[in-house]
């Protein structure tokens, strides 16, 4: 019988760090991907937010295939002909060790799979894992085939759509078998290419500097809830559009939205000339606090995407930090060789459960109608209204403003009430 | 302002991904066209991201080789018709960005 310590399954972010560090801390592990090479399953934005890699990779921002470091964010509403856009600039970003980094994930994944084989993890790509092998209630392995591979425990890291744990009935509720549309975003992106001299010229980036773009889409019909980003790489621009599946409709298709979002006025200006090389879409989970599966049981533990550690608030979405932290933490939980309940500890005392708590009223505000469907339209008609030189007496400012609101169906209750559910952001 | 309804060939901008495409008897993903043709509402076709699910002479058809693996027509179809897994190991979906 083939034995080892741990299996992991999944080579994204999370299980690839967790490999890694339990590599480092002596234990002898199995990582498994689907992929191959590693990281052609995988598509992301992304902007990465890799504070924690420091942990098992400290030069890890030298080494890494990262694209730029995002010194300008741009966060927008867009309704359908006008745009009303935040502009930041913190060149201070670039100094810092704590930086945000834009990457494509076939490369970045491949070289953190590299990372993981080199520390001394057995690294197998293009193995797809059909099923886990559970032994009188606990996970002892899992088959390929008729293939069957052992471990003391086996850490579940296989993405998103959680086919494993649906399938062996180890959501919160056994009998579930699928996600539900509420539950569930759908991203759809694209790589453009972009010459680096216009693309730096276009965008007032250095040679190694970025930009992110987040924005609330108020110009998609038919209630389709939906963000657009688009991110600078270093000869390329990843844009897409990351839409709630509950509010798809006969009417839309979700390869229409991102359609929606590249043809505004304004992102048409910032892509022009950029041309398509990649297409690809992956689901969001968007299952909140409450609904997270069982974070661990017998002989085995959940991280990453498969366990739901995914932020979103309409505007960024941001699951490669939590995936990383969740696998260094289980990582630490089989080499300090405790109960695996200690795992769900870890999280909890980490901003990794403390965050989802916190942010459990967020989910509330990104189903929001008025978000996405009022919100923009009233945001850019209030600030046309205000700046546009009529020739007319001057109102008080927050009066037109309200009154412009008004006019685009928003009362003044409902953006208290949403104001107060915005601050949670 | 009235939105001006975008449509757009979806099957062309997949053009540019790369497949490695698995032989027809080892379909990732199959669907019953019987359920689908009392289904309420056909959401699959508004989910996918590269029309993989279309009507022809009133019965769906599926179409498996430009999937993108995204998960997604198994969350749309709330009537037990997709029976959905990955592709085997290697096959399918290739990102060469992602
Ligand atoms: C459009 C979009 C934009 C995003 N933007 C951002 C962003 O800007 N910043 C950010 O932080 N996050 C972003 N995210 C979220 C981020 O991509 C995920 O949170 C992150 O990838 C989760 O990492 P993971 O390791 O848990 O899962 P994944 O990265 O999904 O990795 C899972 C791995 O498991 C493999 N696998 C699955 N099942 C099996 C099996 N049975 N056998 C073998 N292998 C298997 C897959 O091939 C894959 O390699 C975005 C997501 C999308 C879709
Ligand atoms: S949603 Fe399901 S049952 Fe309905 S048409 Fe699509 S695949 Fe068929
Ligand atoms: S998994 Fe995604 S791309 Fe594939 S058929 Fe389903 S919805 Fe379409």
């Amino acid at each position: 019988m083939d034995k080892t310590d741990v299996i992991i399954i999944g080579a994204g972010p999370a299980g690839a760090s967790a490999a890694i560090k339990l590599a480092q801390g002596g234990k002898k592990v199995v990582l498994i991907d689907r992929g191959m090479p590693i990281g052609s399953k995988n598509l992301s934005g992304g902007v990465l937010w890799g504070n924690d890699l420091h942990e098992i990779i400290p030069n890890w921002q030298l080494e890494a295939p990262v694209e730029r470091t995002i010194v300008n964010k741009k966060i927008g509403f867009l309704s359908v002909e006008d745009a009303t856009v935040l502009d930041l600039h913190f060149d201070s970003w670039d100094k810092e060790n704590y930086s945000g980094v834009s990457v494509l994930r076939a490369k970045f994944d491949e070289w953190l799979a590299n990372e993981a084989q080199k520390a001394g993890a057995a690294v197998l790509s293009g193995i797809m894992i059909d099923s886990l092998i559970i032994k009188d209630g606990k996970v002892v392995g899992v088959k390929q085939n008729d293939e069957e591979l052992f471990a003391d425990t086996v850490i579940i890291a296989e993405g998103s759509n959680a086919r494993l744990l649906l399938d062996h009935g180890l959501m919160k509720d056994p009998s579930k078998h699928r996600f539900e549309r509420k539950e569930m975003l759908i991203g759809v992106k694209e790589v453009l290419t972009l010459t680096r001299d216009v693309m730096e010229e276009r965008f007032l980036l250095d040679e190694n500097t970025g930009l992110a773009g987040e924005f609330i889409l108020g110009n998609v019909p038919d209630g389709v809830k939906a963000g657009g980003f688009f991110y600078t790489n270093k000869d390329t621009l990843s844009i897409g559009v990351v839409i709630h599946l509950d509010s798809l409709n006969s009417e839309v298709r979700s390869y229409e939205v991102i359609e929606y979002f590249k043809q505004h006025p304004l992102i048409a200006k910032y892509i022009k000339n950029a041309v398509s090389v990649e297409y690809g879409a992956k689901t969001v989970p968007e299952m909140g606090y409450d609904n997270f599966p069982p974070l661990y049981g017998d002989g085995y533990m959940v991280i990453g995407d498969a366990a739901g550690f995914v932020f979103s608030n309409g505007l960024v979405i941001q699951g490669m930090n939590y995936a990383i932290k969740s696998g260094i933490l289980a990582a630490d939980t089989i080499i300090e060789g405790g109960d695996l309940k200690n795992y769900e500890k870890k999280l909890n005392n980490s901003y990794v459960l403390k965050d989802f708590k916190k942010f459990k009223k967020v989910k509330k505000l990104t189903k929001n109608k008025r978000l996405f469907e009022l919100y923009p339209t009233g945001i850019n008609n209030a600030l046309k209204d205000i700046l546009t030189e009529r020739g007319e007496p001057k109102q008080s400012l927050i009066k037109k403003a309200l009154k412009a609101m008004k006019q685009s169906g928003i009362g003044l209750f409902s953006l208290i009430k949403d104001g107060l559910s915005a601050r949670h952001i | 302002m009235e939105i001006q309804r975008i449509k757009i060939d979806v099957k062309n901008k997949a053009g540019t991904t790369t497949w490695n495409t698995d032989s027809h008897d080892r379909a990732h993903i199959t669907i019953k066209p019987d359920i689908c043709e009392v289904c309420p509402h056909q959401l699959c076709i508004a989910g996918c991201p590269t029309e993989c699910f279309k009507i022809y002479d009133d019965v769906m058809k599926f179409q498996f080789e430009d999937c993108t693996e995204c998960g997604t027509c198994a969350i749309m179809c709330d009537q037990d018709s997709v029976a959905w897994y990955y592709p085997r190991g290697t096959y399918g979906i290739q990102y060469n960005q992602g």
